[in-house]
């Protein structure tokens, strides 16, 4: 969820190093980033802070996996070879073999772009990649127990409504 | 007979004056203090020593405090108790070591602290300041240098946090290695709301 940016990221990791000229940290083998709902498993994590505190990070793996709880309640979960995250935006760039699921709406392309602030991506396929994108959204059921939908009010009643 | 003693009584005198002088040398001699210092021990301890070292502009870049000083040939090693090793390398952040016991090396051109030991990097403008614990820290100060295989825990400012075991931090490049098991947790800053 968009609050799980406030919170404590920790990382875990076989070796890292930090370069505090640069406020870059490199974290190598078995790397494990969690931050409220989100985790994050790569191979290879670079993590960059800005002088505002922003932080941009690019990962490899075989592959990347990402899960993070939605506002809605929902997990999104995602894998790719690679991938780039921007906080200050709020994007979260899968690259190489990118495959994004939320509830039951999957899609595969080779770049997704994830928008972590509206909940909404873009697949996009190149020209190198498997060509296609594939985008599979499950309609979601009606709920049986729900009511059964009022009979039209009569238009007399309709308009005096209004007029309170 | 006259003419015996007479011939006698020289060589007696000189034989008496020769025991005299002999006896009198031994007896001014020390007796020979073997060297019973062993290899292991000091040849030369001070109490609250206070060492500062020069670059060739005449700049101290090294300052060392201790509680007791004990020099050892072997190595040109020294031994300090409870030392606070400051070191203030023009153009670099100060960086204080204080441990319970550190070795000196070629004349503390290395360092080796056995027990717990604190090392602050103090902030610079754009830097906070930089606090690694440890044990069993090698330190050069020249080229700036520290480095240990043991667990680790640094923290940077309130919001950087890391341990691991072992690791390698470049004071002058300002760079820090951690060799292995390596946990780092970041608390962002809180937001200032608008």
């Amino acid at each position: 969820s968009t609050a799980d940016r406030e919170k404590p990221l920790k990382v875990e990791a076989d070796s890292a190093t930090y370069d505090q000229k640069t406020n870059t940290g490199v974290y190598t083998g078995n790397v494990i980033v969690t931050q409220g709902s989100m985790t994050l498993r790569s191979d290879k994590l670079t993590v960059h802070q800005d002088a505002d505190g922003m932080q941009y990070s690019q990962g490899d793996g075989r592959p990347v996996k990402f899960r993070q709880q939605a506002d809605d309640g929902e997990w999104v979960d995602a894998e790719a070879l690679h991938y780039d995250y921007n906080q200050k935006t709020g994007f979260l760039v899968l690259t190489n073999k990118a495959w994004v699921r939320k509830g039951q709406n999957e899609v595969f392309g080779d770049v997704i772009t994830y928008n972590l602030n509206t909940d909404q991506y873009a697949a996009t396929s190149n020209k190198t990649g498997a060509g296609r994108v594939n985008v599979t959204i499950v309609p979601k059921k009606k709920d049986a127990s729900a009511p059964a939908a009022k009979p039209a009010a009569t238009p007399a009643s309709d308009t005096t409504s209004e007029k309170q | 007979m006259n003419s015996l003693s007479s011939r006698l009584l020289p060589v007696v005198l000189i034989i008496f004056l020769a025991l005299l002088v002999w006896g009198l040398n031994t007896a001014a001699t020390l007796p020979a203090l073997n060297d019973t210092r062993l290899a292991n021990e000091p040849n030369l301890i001070a109490e609250h020593s206070h060492t500062v070292r020069f670059n060739d502009k005449g700049q101290p870049y090294q300052r060392l405090d201790a509680d007791k000083a004990s020099h050892y040939e072997e190595n040109d090693s020294a031994w300090f108790d409870n030392p606070h090793l400051v070191s203030t390398i023009p153009g670099q952040p100060r960086v204080d070591l204080v441990t319970t016991r550190v070795q000196s090396i070629n004349r503390g051109d290395k360092f080796w602290a056995p027990d717990p030991v604190t090392v602050t990097r103090q902030p610079d403008e754009k830097h906070a300041e930089m606090i690694v614990k440890g044990t069993q820290v090698w330190y050069q100060p020249k080229p700036g240098l520290a480095w240990s295989d043991a667990p680790v825990v640094a923290d940077m400012g309130n919001n950087y946090h890391a341990n691991g075991v072992g690791f390698q931090a470049d004071i002058t490049d300002q760079t820090l290695l951690l060799k292995s098991r390596v946990s780092t947790l970041y608390v962002p800053a809180p937001r200032s709301s608008k």
